[in-house]
């Protein structure tokens, strides 16, 4: 009776478009990047092997170490700071009943931008000068702030950028979660007493640490790549204060002439990522298994 | 795993789009895509001269066709072009800068060699120089003009204040301490793109150990982080302590620095003679439409070299992808180019209308008629009394070594370093490059 | 009950305010595209120009190929959006669906490997294979790129939905006689339309947004897509932010019209498949 869906020719038909453009974009290249990463090579003539020197070099550069600690930022700020602003304001938009609508949507619209867009929409704001916060603080009596040309608050500057952007999207997530809770659950916790504030710890949170573990995984692999709105607002400056792995690999591969240091901070990409997501899943994802409702 | 096999089922998925796009395309025209940097209003002259150019082209070889493609200079430099010579998507026509950039990708044979066409041309002995473009002999690049570095002023500013000239370095200092407490910011400067602020910092350091210091270093002859470097160092680093820039000027775009002289927020700023027509056009300068001087770097006192040379040359130009010469039209698209676009006229065309400094040996005839506004004139005589030029260091050493230097002077602009710390970790990254070329 | 109302209203104060934070930047944007220069912005940052200046809306539009840069986006990433579900759903379908379970189960694994390859690591490499088709600086070079890199996601989510589906369906099915193909586009694909929904937003999205290739795989002004293009307005265009805000406007009205019109389905797909799946 599996005979139709037993077709090795239709299984192959089935299979065949992915596999060759997934080997083609995603091993090949890795594959390639591998090789690569070994070699000194200017990207136009040919690529001589020299073993780990690409990477003893990357690990003695407090530079490539500046751009792995802005990439944590981005995650630390996700985890600590995004995700309780998400779960805060989702657990307020379900216990409104007027608005709602309203309010998710209006939240959603930043994350419908492009990231281009935002980072030069934000660059105004952050101008010296006429921008909205310095206007804002010398209103108010206070100095104005060099948002993106101060090292210290540069970084701080495109975090808040991004976070800007993404919150709403993650808050349309969580609050599906939350929606899709049956309300028996909910009405059971009420005739038992609790409060507002203890059915969100006690009941909801709980039941949504699923999505919540999905947003924190899509974090992650966000803050891994975040690279456009670094190069949109401060192209890694100032002094490459707000470098990301993924800029220092075009700044030292691209614009130095070193494609095979550069593929050798691909590998090192990878293989930072490889490590976080197995730390993730380790330390965290195993403790929160799905709970089943 | 070879390429070659990967390539195949790649080429399959494309070989119908691929094939229909080139059909019919192939005989008929060719379009060529020309790379320039001349955007925004400041260069509207200079884009105006080259669509003419490109006019002419179209006239004398037919079933030519342009794409124009603007891009920001600096981006074009550091990313776009290194990325397409390396993966030879280069355009046909593209701006280029001389020095390392043309020695990069003329050693590796991605540049056009122009040596025979200029000669065919009769321009082999036209140009004031060609250095910057030639390797090992050969001409791979034609200078659009020449440039200079010195500082402009505000020229009323200095009338009502009855502030002189400065002659010395000293000088310039207290005239610095002297519109800072007036309240105005001595130096307008905007270097979110490093090289803005290593304009000044590269004359400076020419100042206090000699210009010839920057010619030495991909040799490995001299060094970044000796003491004459690191006092030009300390002196920048000084002046940025004392406030002689604006606060923040290390998130500002280069366009802004000129509007803060134009605002009268700023009284001096050092850039080239390119930033000149600026000040000519009313709709850009507003009310300082013709008020603004121009003077070179004063010398230093106890100064080693030359103290009058200048930051100038002949660097920046057209270069022409080597594939060109595979297309017998492609290749006389080049030809008609260089011949419309290097010669007097359009080097005339663009000191009137530009202020661009000529590249050319025009007739002096010529350049004495020429229309040109007071401030041309001042950059043209200070470059006439000018001991001795020097390039931008860019031109003389390696990228590593420019991406060094660019991510420390904005380290020592934002305090997170010193001028000692910083020049011997460019001199590490220097003997990095120079161990490599070996 | 006093107190119950009280609390509501706390939380639309709270709401509203962060509504206000997250929406004033799009006002900031409108009103400066209005006002006649930097000057004009600074001395009456918060409030509408007293005359509306929209020379700066006809400036930024000449100047920036917006028009252009904006189509280029839409069709890439609808087309590549599009492409990326077609070929992703057959796969799923093959791996969850068809009986070759120990074969299928490696193919997931091997393609769960993808997911922990960040995009941007690979711009260098695949640019290198690239450069040997005759594709660099056409739109292929994104198309395919960008088809290919949401792969993993798609598949992992649609696998996951499908798997979800029944049995008892597809059994019905091949008793009355349909084939592979047949169950594959009457049974499964209706029912997996939420989670397509999902995955063609995020991947819309993503594709929408990219900038990295798009700006070094293209070379030709009339090719950019939005985020390329809309970068090179501001590098020339970056002191005069009057007429930058117009250009920003330009690049979000279309984008908030689509979202005005889609909103409800875009926020329900965006939900429906990633959260039971």
């Amino acid at each position: 009776m599996n005979k139709a869906l037993r077709k090795p020719m239709t299984y192959i038909f089935f299979m065949l478009p992915i596999l060759i453009l997934y080997i083609l974009f995603f091993i090949y290249p890795m594959v390639d990047a591998f090789a690569k990463g070994f070699t000194k090579w200017n990207g136009i003539g040919t690529a001589e092997f020299n073993g780990m020197k690409n990477f003893e070099k990357a690990f003695s550069d407090d530079k490539f170490w500046n751009s792995v600690k802005n990439n944590s930022y981005f995650i630390l700020f996700s985890v600590f700071v995004q995700v309780p602003i998400i779960v805060f304001f989702s657990l307020l938009i379900s216990n409104v009943k007027k608005l709602k609508g309203l309010y998710k949507t209006a939240v959603f619209v930043p994350s419908v931008m492009s990231t281009a867009v935002v980072g030069i929409l934000w660059s105004f704001i952050y101008e010296p000068d006429i921008g909205l916060f310095n206007i804002l603080l010398t209103k108010m009596g206070f100095d104005p702030v060099m948002w993106l040309s101060e090292p210290k608050w540069a970084m701080i500057s495109i975090l808040i950028t991004n976070a800007w952007q993404w919150t709403g999207f993650y808050i349309v997530m969580v609050l599906a979660a939350i929606l899709s809770i049956p309300k028996e659950i909910d009405e059971a916790a009420v005739i038992d007493g609790a409060n507002g504030f203890q059915r969100g710890i006690r009941i909801t949170m709980p039941l949504i640490m699923p999505i919540i573990s999905v947003v924190i995984m899509l974090s992650i692999a966000g803050a891994m790549k975040a690279a456009d709105i670094v190069i949109v607002m401060t192209k890694g400056g100032p002094g490459g204060a707000t470098d990301v792995m993924a800029t220092y690999m075009i700044k030292y591969g691209i614009t130095n002439v070193k494609y095979g240091y550069g593929n050798a901070i691909a590998v090192l990409i990878f293989v930072f990522t490889l490590i976080i997501t197995v730390l993730y899943q380790l330390l965290i994802a195993r403790r929160s298994e799905r709970v089943e409702y | 795993m070879k390429k070659s096999h990967l390539l195949i089922p790649l080429s399959t998925i494309l070989a119908a789009t691929t094939v229909i796009g080139s059909v019919g395309a192939a005989e008929k025209s060719v379009t060529l895509v020309v790379r320039h940097t001349q955007l925004g209003e400041a260069k509207q002259q200079r884009l105006n001269i080259l669509n003419d150019v490109l006019k002419g082209v179209t006239k004398e070889v037919s079933g030519v066709t342009f794409k124009l493609d603007g891009v920001d200079s600096d981006v074009n430099r550091k990313e776009k072009l290194r990325s397409e010579m390396a993966t030879d998507s280069a355009p046909a026509i593209f701006d280029l800068f001389g020095g390392a950039d043309t020695q990069l990708y003329a050693s590796e044979g991605k540049l056009l060699d122009l040596t025979p066409i200029i000669k065919e041309l009769g321009l082999q002995n036209k140009f004031i120089s060609l250095g910057e473009f030639t390797v090992d002999g050969k001409v791979y690049g034609l200078p659009i003009g020449g440039f200079q570095e010195g500082y402009f002023y505000n020229k009323q500013y200095f009338t009502q204040n009855k502030l002189q000239v400065p002659k010395t370095l000293d000088e310039l200092e207290k005239l610095a301490e002297t519109i800072k407490k007036k309240g105005k910011t001595p130096f307008a400067q905007a270097s979110k793109q490093a090289w803005v602020a290593l304009m000044t910092a590269n004359t400076l350091w020419s100042r206090y150990a000699g210009p010839e210091i920057t010619y030495g270093f991909a040799t490995g002859k001299t060094k970044w982080n000796s003491p004459e470097m690191v006092a030009a160092f300390t002196k920048y680093s000084d002046w940025v302590k004392k406030g002689y820039f604006k606060k923040g000027e290390l998130g500002l775009e280069y366009a802004e620095q000129r509007n803060q002289l134009i605002r009268g927020e700023a009284i001096m700023m050092y850039d080239g003679s390119w930033a000149s027509s600026v000040f000519a056009d009313v709709k850009q300068a507003g009310k300082m439409t013709n008020q603004v001087g121009y003077f070179p770097m004063p010398k230093a006192t106890n100064g080693k070299g030359s103290q009058t040379a200048v930051n100038g040359g002949f660097s920046n130009g057209y270069g022409f992808s080597a594939k060109v010469k595979d297309n017998a039209k492609q290749l006389a698209a080049v030809k008609s180019f260089i011949k419309n676009m290097y010669n007097d006229t359009m080097q005339i065309r663009g000191l009137e209308a530009d202020g661009v400094l000529p590249s050319m040996k025009v007739d002096s005839g010529k350049i004495a008629k020429a229309k040109v506004s007071d401030l041309v004139k001042e950059i043209i005589a200070v470059g006439n009394k000018a001991n001795g030029a020097f390039p931008a260091f860019d031109a003389l050493v390696q990228p590593d070594v420019n991406t060094a230097i660019s991510e420390g002077i904005q380290k020592l602009i934002g305090g997170k370093t010193t001028a000692k710390k910083m020049l011997d970790d460019v001199q590490d990254v220097q003997e990095e490059a120079n161990e490599d070329a070996e | 009950m006093m107190i119950r109302s009280m609390k509501k209203s706390v939380s639309h104060i709270i709401l509203l305010v962060y509504l206000i934070a997250i929406l004033y930047p799009f006002l900031f944007v409108l009103f400066s595209s209005f006002k006649t220069d930097n000057q004009a912005i600074a001395s009456n940052p918060f409030g509408l120009p007293s005359s509306f200046h929209f020379e700066n809306y006809k400036e930024a539009w000449v100047n920036a190929k917006i028009n252009v840069y904006f189509f280029n986006s839409l069709y890439i990433a609808t087309l590549c959006s599009i492409a990326t579900i077609i070929i992703s759903s057959l796969a799923a379908f093959a791996i969850t669906r068809m009986r070759y379970l120990k074969i299928s189960k490696g193919m997931f694994q091997f393609i769960l490997i993808g997911m922990l390859i960040p995009g941007n690591a690979l711009l260098l490499p695949i640019y290198i294979l690239l450069k040997d088709t005759s594709i660099l600086g056409t739109h292929l070079a994104l198309i395919i790129p960008y088809t290919a890199g949401a792969i993993p996601f798609t598949v992992i989510i649609l696998s996951a939905f499908m798997r979800s589906i029944p049995g008892e369906l597809e059994e019905a099915s091949v008793m009355d006689g349909l084939s592979a193909k047949g169950i594959f586009t009457k049974i499964i694909l209706p029912i997996t339309v939420p989670a397509l929904v999902t995955v063609f937003i995020v991947n819309f999205i993503g594709n929408w947004n990219e900038f990295l290739m798009a700006n070094f795989f293209i070379s030709t002004d009339e090719l950019r897509t939005l985020p390329v293009g809309m970068v090179g307005f501001r590098d020339i265009y970056n002191t005069n932010y009057a007429q930058m805000s117009a250009g920003i406007v330009y690049s979000i009205v279309p984008v908030m019209i689509i979202y005005g019109v889609l909103q409800k389905q875009i926020i329900e797909g965006l939900t429906a498949g990633s959260v039971k799946g």
